[in-house]
């Protein structure tokens, strides 16, 4: 009965993380929808078993019996289930995420560059890092991520890259560069950066040279796929 | 409500404690919830991310295994299948093509088959194979890697052989139920026409009683895998994996503590593409979606730990020598 609970409390958890828009910040938005569908199965079975009447073999048969699950996986379970119900979602800190290398060459995959206007963080640091300058000319960008510190003259514009769920983020970085720009902005806060690019130092990485900067709110999905 | 709830011989305690599930819902939605200091924060976040991923494909999975116990007459199963041992088995190794769930899923398939009075034999080979031979795994992998460096080709042979050579080790086995636990083979050896009530109320007793199982160890081996990736000092491991041999064994230890979906790995896989040689990535790709955390957690729902240590072991060498073939022929 305890683990039906805990089953009921993390199904129904699933929908009300999805309704709120906040499942995301566990999850690749590609699962929102099937795990929607499945916690509502999930929910439906569980309650229904519930209220059922239970049959002869629910109370005679040995077999459901000795196959209980040990107490203590059990208690840990419930213990996370309550936790998770009190527990306020947020996306994962700038401490942990900075304790992984920012990336951004092998993150994105193929890219398809006629595409260009739809492409995040995560592309643009991609295309960058491999130096086709044929990309950047003329082309005028609006990008949103938070700072990572690299040198006085640059940060990385980072948003974390989720593939699956929040445990195989890897940050993808783009160079942004602007001297004196810890006077203004500190590690971890969100800003949208607009402007074009360029060949800073002649080393074939280009780099955002913006035109305006806005402190901006963590987005409501700070992960990109 | 309640009334029918205390004709199930629900307890004081129990209804105390939905009470205060409903109270912490409130308290939750009127507040906002508790944000915890970061590091704790960040390690519930990790630990959750793994059981919400992964409970959607374990409750499909427990539903697949519960319609294939209660509505699939098992003697026409058996009827389509061929008679030969081996030849069976290398149908069920391809069995994931039907079945596209994620290893997470294939775990409560493998118990309903074996309840239904399949080999451990027959149940391992299906076990081990599904997580990567099914369309969704072999199209994620083969729009990252392609044909490059024999990481598709590698992977698919991996886990064949690994399904085979396991199924194989348990066909020679004389009493292969003592691989199980007793409480797995209890349930298995009891008789199944003794379940009274109709089929949806064998469905429903069914699929509580698994996902009853299996969410505990979910939920363990979730925490444990978020855990290790906050204390873990993940660019230590990466400074090494230029090393032929280092670098196959870090990509063990990867693949076992970096619980992520064998639909998906192969993008994770990408960002070790350039730090890692090709073999050692093939290794990641191999032992991962058998043999990470959290598979260890919900294989030992059903397996004995000796068998679980075996059935490491053989993933373990199995995923290696692949790894220093690849790295011989390609790096």
């Amino acid at each position: 009965m305890l683990l039906k609970i805990a089953g009921v409390v993390f199904c129904a958890l699933i929908l009300v993380l999805a309704a709120a828009g906040k499942l995301v910040l566990f999850v690749s938005s590609q699962y929102v929808v099937f795990a929607v569908i499945t916690a509502v199965v999930g929910l439906a079975v569980l309650i229904g078993q519930l209220f059922m009447k239970p049959s002869k073999s629910d109370t005679h048969d040995h077999v459901s019996h000795s196959d209980k699950p040990h107490l203590i996986t059990v208690s840990f379970t419930v213990v996370a289930a309550l936790l998770m119900l009190v527990m306020a979602p947020t996306s994962l800190s700038n401490t942990f995420s900075s304790t992984k290398p920012v990336n951004g060459s092998s993150l994105a995959g193929e890219v398809k560059p006629e595409q260009w206007q739809e492409f995040t963080v995560k592309e643009w640091s991609a295309v960058t890092a491999s130096g086709t300058d044929f990309l950047f000319e003329g082309k005028k960008v609006k990008l949103e991520g938070y700072v990572t510190y690299v040198n006085n003259d640059t940060f990385y514009l980072t948003r974390l890259v989720v593939h699956c769920c929040a445990i195989d983020s890897q940050p993808a970085g783009l160079r942004v560069h602007l001297p004196g720009w810890q006077d203004r902005f500190t590690d971890g806060e969100w800003l949208q950066v607009s402007g074009g690019f360029q060949d800073v130092n002649n080393t074939g990485e280009f780099s955002l040279i913006p035109d305006n900067v806005q402190k901006i709110n963590e987005p409501e999905n700070p992960y990109v796929s | 409500m309640l009334t029918t709830l205390m004709k199930r011989n629900t307890s004081m305690p129990l209804l105390m404690l939905m009470v205060v599930v409903a109270a912490l819902g409130v308290f939750r939605f009127t507040t906002g919830g508790v944000v915890f200091p970061p590091q704790v924060q960040d390690f519930l976040t990790l630990g959750f991310s793994v059981v919400l991923e992964a409970l959607p494909f374990v409750i499909l999975g427990v539903f697949l295994s519960s319609i294939f116990q209660v509505l699939v007459p098992v003697d026409r199963v058996f009827a389509v299948l061929p008679k030969n041992r081996l030849l069976r088995r290398v149908v069920l190794s391809f069995v994931g093509f039907l079945l596209p769930v994620c290893e997470c899923g294939n775990v409560p398939l493998a118990r309903g088959m074996m309840v239904k009075g399949f080999t451990v034999a027959d149940a391992t080979v299906f076990l081990f194979s599904a997580p990567v031979v099914n369309p969704v795994t072999l199209f994620t992998t083969f729009s990252v890697f392609g044909w490059d460096d024999g990481v598709l080709v590698g992977r698919v042979l991996g886990v064949l052989v690994v399904a085979h050579l396991l199924g194989w080790l348990f066909s020679l086995h004389p009493k292969a139920e003592n691989l199980l636990t007793d409480r797995f083979a209890a349930v298995c050896a009891a008789d199944d026409t003794a379940h009274a009530g109709g089929k949806f109320v064998r469905f429903a007793q069914s699929f509580t009683d698994e996902l009853g199982k299996l969410l505990p160890l979910l939920v363990f081996g979730g925490f444990v895998a978020a855990g290790i990736q906050v204390l873990l000092p993940r660019d230590v491991l990466f400074s090494v994996g230029q090393h032929v041999v280092l670098g196959l064994l870090v990509m063990v230890v990867l693949g076992v503590v970096i619980a992520v979906c064998s639909t998906v790995d192969a993008f994770f896989a990408l960002t070790f593409v350039g730090l890692f040689l090709p073999g050692s990535i093939l290794v990641f790709l191999i032992v991962g979606p058998l043999m990470d955390v959290k598979m260890l957690a919900l294989l030992k729902s059903t397996f004995r730990f000796r068998t679980v240590v075996l059935m490491f072991g053989v993933v373990v060498s199995v995923a290696l020598l692949f790894g220093v073939v690849v790295n011989s022929v390609f790096a």
